[in-house]
């Protein structure tokens, strides 16, 4: 570039331009108080709020034996959710997730929709089943990623339930104009030729899903395990010393069941979802110790995580004494 | 109450950088995380058998190879973390596609100063001499940009500079500007361009010399990212924070600083909890801090009118997609794809305001870069645009799903028609955030990833030259996006090693 005397006070003056635009820009600027831009960060918390209050508005029995509650959120409307996805109530000091089996324009109106069946998991029904109108329960927002992406899973889908998943199978029913098939066993399956879709969603015990999976075997299909493997070994007794915010606290916890369960009966409520492993909501970094996962398939847990020494207290169980730090 | 030297609000980039520096450097510090795994958007989260990588393109400022001096290098050099974290090589610099234009444009462009320099000449003959140019200018500025760095004041900073005079000449202007003075015009102009969506402003607005440093190093020092994804690198500095004595805090939200007649005091958790510090440095947007954090009556109306003054940079986009085919089987050779309907950046800003204009995207596909990314024959495409209006801020829920997916099939179908390869087909996991995801997860105003927009009156020159503090507060101070450096990765990790050197006393500059 070539350059001048002249070219050299634009240059400088340049620089002194810019100052005095920066500081006009200042200048004009408004001297109010500073307000940050709220609107996506108050969906935020619409969509995926940590707690929520709700009142049992409504309570439905069925002749075939399942029970259907309507929930209503203590103000205006409730989080708008995908079908398929569930919600964490707090009943007896643990979070226990259940599907919504409403539509996404019901919860706009206020209302949460659940359905439980007794052929699903006994002590879930048992939870539900002994709620009654004007009960009053606390909420996690609703979560899971069990729904339909049209880029993924294309326009049609069907739905295949055991008792555990009759509330997707609602869902999906009635806001993805799903063929639904509630079924009370694995002999219960639907034809493979009578399914027509461009996915079948599979939602049930493990048991049932791996039959299922196999039936369909040549069709696209999306599955979700309800329950999560347990771990049949003779019960020990270890202390588990928890470190959360600043706090110690310590608590016992049995190799024959996941930590998260020790937490919660002590109080610890501290964070949990999808009790699969999946969502890592729970991850703590094992800081003493040692604990065997349980997993669905693989590992679920992100590589850093591992390779880091975090664990999902939700699918870890303790093979001694542990210290976990949140 | 618990005392501290320092307290650090967020565990972003700039939060961790700051925050491990100062462990390191001998002060008691606390780092106060309202996620509980810190990082902010750098992290990874996992669906089915793909883990997803949600914010890093490439790490620009490590270096490697024959270049190892970058920025980057020196912070995590200073923390002795080099060496403890997994790195893969980013293979080219970027693969640029114009799908809109009647002449469209298809090229990839390679690393290395000389190599880039060939594949233009090759791309567009005749060019060669114009973007050896330009790259020698580049090395000019990095010369000048340590000369300013040793500037005591304005007028010596001048006086310093009266010895580079290209880059005198050049540095105060826009980046369409600058590339005309340095004669690289056309299609070859249009090529170098290429990262202009980086930095989420046009050819107007950006500064010819940050946007040339940013390419500079790109280009020379290469790319690189961790096989684990960003998570390995937060990690790795939350780790080198515990190790050298901070208390970590993740989980804990900070409500409120404290601050006295004579400056900051400490910071309020949402439990209530008080910690007191004399400085508190803020990896959170000024909008936060000062309109919800601090009492009013303690912001000047300086800050007041500067944080006013100040847009809001691209609020993210991003659409996750796990494959279930090779990169190779489905031809997806390249790892970063600059997609963009054409080359007129100022119109292309513009129509990124809106869901139904906006046609930009940046897809890496990480496996090109680290094929163990995901599990043999799958692979992994992450999808990021910006908006550059308020737009997501008026979605109502009854509307916000409608678009979102909307949206997302329209990002595939341009990846799909400017690469001519299927992906709809071969989708097994997906995920989606936008802008209301990132403003509920990082309290960003507007789910602003970028900071502040970039023009030129609020460059980092205008910064560095003009700015002696960001707050009239004594002790408060900021870091990250927010911060003085602009948005990315390395600005963020630079903007809190620079803090923490100075609270360390040994800079002289902030």
């Amino acid at each position: 570039m070539k350059h001048t005397a002249f070219s050299l006070i634009r240059d400088v003056n340049a620089i002194t331009g810019i100052k005095k635009v920066r500081e006009a820009h200042f200048e004009s600027a408004s001297s109010a108080p500073i307000k940050a831009p709220a609107g996506a960060v108050a969906m935020g918390g619409e969509l995926h709020p940590e707690r929520i209050s709700l009142t049992v508005s409504e309570r439905e029995n069925a002749p075939d034996g399942s029970v259907a509650l309507r929930l209503r959120g203590d103000g205006g409307r409730l989080p708008v959710f995908r079908p398929g996805q569930y919600i964490n109530l707090l009943i007896d000091g643990a979070l226990c997730p259940f599907f919504l089996s409403g539509t996404p324009a019901d919860a706009l109106l206020g209302v949460w929709e659940i359905t439980v069946d007794p052929t699903g998991d006994p002590a879930a029904f048992a939870r539900i089943d002994a709620l009654r109108e004007g009960d009053e329960l606390l909420s996690g927002p609703p979560v899971g990623y069990f729904f339909r992406q049209p880029p993924r899973d294309g326009e049609t889908c069907a739905v295949i339930a055991d008792g555990t998943g009759l509330g997707c199978a609602l869902a999906m029913q009635k806001n993805d104009r799903a063929s639904a098939y509630l079924c009370r066993g694995a002999d219960d399956l639907p034809a493979k030729q009578n399914i027509i879709a461009d996915t079948v969603f599979i939602c049930g015990k493990k048991v049932f899903c791996e039959s299922a999976s196999a039936a369909f075997e040549g069709l696209r299909t999306r599955i979700l395990f309800t329950d999560a493997p347990g771990r049949s070994v003779g019960r020990e007794q270890f202390r588990c010393t928890v470190i959360a915010g600043g706090e110690t606290n310590g608590l016992d916890c049995y190799s024959d069941e996941p930590l998260i369960n020790a937490l919660e009966r002590n109080g610890i409520l501290l964070f949990n979802k999808c009790r699969t492993g999946d969502c890592a909501f729970c991850r703590a970094k094992l800081l003493q110790g040692r604990v065997t996962h349980f997993f669905d398939s693989g590992d679920g847990r992100r590589n850093a995580d591992v390779k880091f020494g975090f664990i999902h207290p939700c699918r870890a169980f303790p093979d001694s004494d542990v210290t976990l730090k949140y | 109450m618990k005392k501290y030297d320092v307290i650090v609000v967020g565990a972003g980039n700039g939060g961790l950088a700051a925050a491990a520096a100062l462990a390191k450097g001998g002060k008691k510090v606390a780092l106060f995380e309202k996620n509980r795994t810190p990082g902010g958007v750098a992290t990874s989260f996992r669906r089915g058998r793909f883990e997803f990588e949600v914010s890093l393109h490439e790490l620009c400022g490590f270096g490697r190879d024959e270049n190892r001096s970058g920025s980057v290098r020196q912070l995590f050099d200073f923390l002795g973390i080099s060496d403890r974290i997994e790195w893969a090589a980013v293979p080219e610099a970027y693969r640029l596609i114009t799908y809109g234009s009647p002449d469209p444009i298809d090229v990839t462009m390679p690393f290395g100063i000389p190599q880039y320099i060939d594949a233009m000449e090759r791309y567009v003959p005749g060019s060669r001499d114009t973007i050896k140019a330009v790259f020698d200018l580049a090395a000019e500025y990095l010369k000048a940009t340590e000369e300013l760095g040793k500037a005591k004041s304005p007028a010596d900073a001048i006086r310093r500079l009266l010895r580079h005079r290209d880059f005198l000449h050049t540095c105060t202007m826009s980046l369409d500007d600058g590339l005309a003075a340095a004669g690289l015009t056309g299609k070859a102009a249009d090529i170098f361009r290429g990262y202009w969506a980086y930095l989420c402003a046009d050819g107007n607005d950006l500064t010819f010399m940050h946007y040339l440093s940013m390419v500079n190093s790109y280009i020379e020092m290469k790319s690189v990212i961790p096989k684990s994804r960003s998570l390995e690198m937060t990690l790795t500095l939350a780790d080198c924070l515990e190790e050298n004595g901070g208390d970590l805090y993740t989980g804990v939200e900070v409500k409120t600083v404290l601050v006295g007649a004579d400056g900051v005091r400490g910071v309020v958790t949402a439990d209530g909890r008080e910690y007191g510090a004399g400085c508190v440095i803020c990896d959170l947007s000024p909008h936060t801090v000062y309109g919800t954090m601090i009492d009013p009556r303690r912001v000047s109306v300086s800050d007041t009118k500067k944080t006013n003054a100040r847009e809001l940079g691209g609020r993210g986009f991003c659409v996750f997609l796990g494959l279930d085919r090779s990169s190779s089987e489905l031809g997806l050779n390249d790892y970063s794809y600059f997609i963009y309907p054409d080359m007129d950046t100022v119109k292309q800003v513009r129509d990124m305001a809106l869901p139904e204009t906006n046609g930009v995207q940046n897809t890496v596909c990480i496996n090109a870069a680290y094929p163990g990314a995901s599990p043999e024959g799958t692979c992994i495409l992450t999808m990021t645009t910006l908006f550059t209006s308020d737009f997501w801020d008026g979605v109502s829920a009854e509307d916000y799903h409608r678009i979102k997916d909307g949206f997302t099939e329209k990002m595939i179908g341009v990846f799909e028609k400017a690469t001519g390869t299927d992906i709809r087909g071969h989708i097994e996991e997906m995920e989606i955030a936008t802008p209301v995801t990132f403003a509920r997860y990082m309290n960003s105003p507007g789910g602003s990833i970028y900071g502040y927009k970039e023009s030129n009156w609020d460059s980092i020159f205008s910064h560095k030259l003009m700015d002696k503090r960001y707050s009239d507060i004594p002790g408060l101070e900021f870091v990250g996006g927010y911060g003085m450096n602009l948005n990315g990765y390395s600005s963020a990790f630079s903007t809190g090693f620079g803090k923490a050197k100075y609270i360390l006393g040994r800079d002289s500059l902030t």
